[in-house]
């Protein structure tokens, strides 16, 4: 029993951190979105009409509760509409974050 | 005895580190099958790979935490980890623009950064699996 037993108190641990933060990382979206999802099968990333416009009332739901999928499909600080800047090439290439190619209400 | 230690503390690690980012891609299992479908690797088999990754990694925990089980648990860690850093140099060179699927906090890690981490588990793995043939064959040769 001994021998198990900081292997079950470390692996309660992770559980324990990783609940507190997947529940820390909902929450902090706001409540309605509008997102330019990138579909590579749509073409290259500078393409434009690579992204599809996606609304949704609840982004912390749409984006499956996650804070950095949400970054990735909309970016909060952003209250102009505006197509994804793609003038720079590729935004991986550019080292933009990618954040940076969407919008949000 | 160092080596000994050393071992335990990597097996301490990886079960700490398997049961931490399966959780997180289980708990995240929506977002998790969203961005696996943007990798040109994985694409259709998206919710194959959603599922599996993350059961693989319990199983390999487990595995880790009984003693019986453990040098099997450190072999599959190792195979885990090896084909986790090929895929991540795959996206650095294919696909950096996308973001990486990994589990909790290790997400926040630009892909160069989770390469390093990547490679640093992955010396750790290989050392322990080394120590502990090690140790088992100075056992024997006591006996």
């Amino acid at each position: 029993m001994k021998k198990y037993l900081l292997g079950l108190l470390v692996a309660a641990f992770a559980l324990g951190t990783s609940a507190f933060t997947s529940t820390n990382s909902k929450g902090k979206l706001s409540t309605t979105a509008v997102m330019w999802q990138y579909y590579p099968n749509l073409g290259p990333t500078t393409d434009k009409t690579a992204y599809v416009e996606v609304t949704t009332g609840n982004p912390g739901l749409e984006c499956g509760g996650s804070t950095i999928l949400c970054k990735i499909l909309a970016n909060p600080d952003s209250g102009t509409p505006q197509f994804p800047d793609l003038s720079n090439g590729d935004p991986g290439d550019t080292g933009n974050n990618y954040s940076q190619q969407f919008r949000n209400e | 005895m160092n080596k000994k230690i050393f071992a335990y503390a990597v097996r301490l690690l990886f079960i700490f580190l398997f049961f931490y980012t399966a959780s997180s891609k289980l708990l995240e299992a929506r977002s998790f099958v969203l961005v696996l479908k943007q990798s040109p690797l994985i694409g259709n088999n998206a919710a194959l790979v959603a599922w599996s990754v993350p059961t693989i990694e319990l199983v390999t925990a487990l595995f880790l935490v009984f003693p019986k089980t453990q040098k099997i648990g450190m072999l599959v860690s190792f195979c885990l980890m090896l084909l986790f850093t090929m895929y991540i140099g795959y996206m650095i060179i294919y696909t950096p623009h996308l973001p990486c699927t990994c589990g909790g906090v290790t997400r926040y890690l630009t892909w160069r950064e989770h390469l390093c981490l990547n490679i640093a588990l992955l010396i750790l793995s290989g050392n322990a699996i080394y120590f502990q043939k090690r140790e088992k064959a100075e056992n024997l040769l006591k006996e």
